[in-house]
């Protein structure tokens, strides 16, 4: 099981990687994708099944799809991302940063491991019912409010994208 | 954990009536807006839709003052709490959502943008705010937040046309959501320390042992980045001056009052009852180990005093040098800020109490200070450098005296609101033994006070540049800057009112759970 963890981790961070130093679109977003279903397989792995179907779903299926249609609508062929790959400075100060950021997160990610330690997992965890059962009764709220955050975006998307006002 | 919290429609209406109404009013007004008058011209339209989003908050502001003051210990289902301390905090944010609407309602006529959206977005946005402010639960206020979050960043677009408001919108959208980003990570970690979001149960989980390992001031340092960001607080600020000064100056005015004041609330509520012993102060004897948080205190105590010292510093010296009085109210907003992180840093009864006094003061005069913005600008970004207020004094004698007024009490100078708030938070610092940083907060002010007395100089003592023509002022600006105006002096002469109001809030803030 080992194997498979590093496989996809591997994976995920290779296709990361060439997501944001690919100098077409296009291969960009299909990186992307690789990530998505790299990562999918991960949460798999962690005993979330739910949580790896929303990934392809979702991510991999509609927002991948959106960024697809983006591209074709805004860039011809020939416009290339190497223009505005230049600002070595900027970049490089960026990688900085996330850098740090990096550490910052491995540290809280390994403390929660040291602190938790391992445990075994309760019965039928990650299971859809489980999580339906925890999503519309400790979490009724939250799920409800969520349902307003989607309507003022699309207000504001309206708003924003209409032409003629 | 949370079995015990069952959903009920009362409790719900007792407790988040509030939110309950402002969301049930956005959703009306929005079929109103479709439906109701269609061939009314649009100005009209918009100033109807105006006075009764008006109306509306109105009404969500009776319904906390009268029933949810009363009301102590409740929290509905885990997520959302009505103490006083959030009662007074959504008293203030409702406040300035009436009088930025009231400019509003003035603002989208003098800009020839009469749209409804602004005022749904503005509700929206309110609706977010008070949520964020009244939840117990770190999940629930990432969510709010985003709701307050996303209603803002169209607002700061909402002049279509405007590149610079443009600008300021992509600029907000992309950095707002890195802070986010950063809150949401520090509620993950904290989660999977603590198996639990409710601020008193993370409490105390973590007082039985695992407070002090590196990985919950990892959590701790990641949510406070993503609220310190909302609050602009130095060195999270950089969007600050481009996104306040390219916004729409009403939207500016609220932008840097209601955000503001809903990141500190939060703030204010998950360092008290989070990360420091204030439960145990409750007398449940459940919460007795959280007294050993207090050496938790060592280490954001650092922090936030660095950050409020930089933050004071770097604020009211860079306004000094700007020559457009849109972008200094920017940094001297960011310099607010600092000075209102000093309350929380004293971490005592008075620092508490200052820091809502400085919120319900500044919210006042901030939002003032806009208004009459808005107005000696005529159109957005029409008059707004210190060349152009050069003279007004004799020719607009009403809008140059309320500029003064919001701009003495922003410089700290009684007899006003702003010289009590600083008062009350410098009070509380020195109280807990920080002689220095309040000495250096009181010399920043005093650095401050030149760069707003230099804006009174040019209204009235200068010769004018060239010929202004304020926008009209309508009935519903009118009433709003009277309001602030009248509010300003009041909290400046008779204080103790406010002051009692703010200390009973701030004593309930160790029974949230």
């Amino acid at each position: 099981m080992e194997l498979y963890f590093w496989i996809f981790a591997a994976m995920a961070i290779g296709a990361g990687i060439f997501t944001v130093t690919a100098r077409d679109a296009l291969p960009s977003a299909l990186g992307l994708l690789t990530v998505f279903i790299s990562l999918a397989s991960l949460y798999l792995h962690l005993q979330a099944p739910l949580v790896a179907v929303f990934q392809v779903t979702i991510y991999a299926g509609a927002i991948l799809v959106l960024v697809v249609f983006v591209i074709m609508l805004l860039m011809t062929p020939e416009d290339k991302l190497a223009g505005e790959q230049k600002n070595l400075p900027f970049r490089s100060m960026g990688a900085m940063l996330g850098g740090v950021t990096l550490i910052l997160l491995a540290l809280g990610v390994r403390g929660v491991y040291c602190m938790v330690g391992e445990k075994a997992l309760s019965d039928g965890f990650g299971a859809p019912k489980l999580f339906g059962s925890l999503f519309f009764n400790d979490f009724l709220m939250h799920f409800e409010v969520v349902s307003v955050l989607l309507l003022v975006a699309l207000i504001g998307a309206v708003y924003l994208s209409k032409k003629n006002f | 954990m949370y079995s015990d919290y069952a959903f009920s429609l009362e409790q719900l209406w007792k407790i988040a009536g509030g939110q309950l109404v402002l969301l049930l009013a956005a959703l009306l007004i929005i079929c109103a807006d479709l439906f109701l008058m269609q061939k009314s011209d649009d100005t009209k339209k918009a100033s109807v839709i105006g006075w009764l989003t008006v109306a509306v908050i109105m009404a969500a502001l009776l319904h906390v003052i009268n029933r949810e003051w009363q009301l102590t210990e409740v929290v509905f289902m885990g997520v959302f709490s009505m103490e006083k301390y959030s009662a007074f905090i959504v008293i203030t944010i409702l406040m300035a959502g009436i009088l930025a609407t009231l400019f509003g309602i003035g603002y989208i006529r003098n800009n020839k943008v009469c749209r409804s959206e602004y005022f749904i977005l503005l509700l929206f946005a309110l609706y977010g705010a008070i949520a964020m402010v009244q939840s117990v639960d770190l999940l629930m206020m990432f969510i709010a937040l985003e709701i307050m979050s996303v209603a803002v960043y169209v607002l700061a677009a909402f002049l279509k046309k405007d590149r610079r408001s443009q600008e300021a919108a992509i600029k907000y959208f992309l950095l707002g959501c890195f802070g986010s980003a950063f809150f949401l990570f520090g509620t993950a970690l904290l989660y999977g320390l603590t198996g639990t979001v409710n601020l008193s149960f993370i409490a105390k989980v973590l007082s039985v042992g695992m407070f002090e390992r590196p990985e919950v001031l990892v959590a701790l340092a990641m949510i406070m980045a993503g609220l310190f960001f909302k609050m602009a607080i130095v060195p999270f600020h950089m969007w600050t001056p481009d996104v306040y000064e390219g916004s729409p100056a009403v939207v500016t005015g609220f932008m840097a009052t209601v955000i503001k004041a809903g990141a500190f609330g939060a703030f204010l509520k998950i360092i008290t009852v989070t990360f420091s012993p204030a439960l145990a102060y409750s007398g449940q004897p459940v919460f007795h180990s959280v007294l050993n948080l207090a050496s938790l205190g060592v280490y954001w105590k650092a922090v936030i005093a660095a950050s409020a010292l930089l933050t004071m510093f770097i604020g009211n010296l860079v306004a000094v040098s700007q020559k457009n009085v849109k972008r200094m109210l920017a940094y001297s907003s960011i310099a607010h800020a600092g000075y209102m992180l000093l309350g929380i840093l004293a971490a005592n009864d008075e620092g508490r109490m200052g820091v809502l006094y400085y919120l319900f003061s500044y919210t006042l005069m901030n939002l003032g200070a806009f208004g009459v913005l808005y107005l000696i600008d005529g159109t957005e970004r029409n008059a707004q450098t210190l060349e152009d207020y050069q003279g007004l004094g004799y020719k607009y004698p009403v809008h140059s005296f309320l500029m003064a007024l919001f701009l003495i009490s922003m410089a700290g100078l009684p007899p006003t609101a702003g010289f009590i708030s600083k008062f009350y938070v410098f009070l509380s610092v020195i109280k807990e033994g920080y002689f220095v940083l309040a000495a250096l907060g009181i010399l920043t002010s005093a650095i401050g006070s030149y760069y707003y007395l230099r804006v009174i100089y040019m209204l009235y003592m200068k010769e004018p540049v060239r010929e202004i023509e304020c926008g009209r002022m309508t009935l519903s600006s009118a009433v709003a800057l009277i309001f602030a105006a009248i509010g300003v002096l009041y909290l400046g002469i008779l204080p103790e009112w406010l002051a009692q109001v703010a200390q009973a809030a701030q004593s309930t803030l160790a029974f949230v759970f």
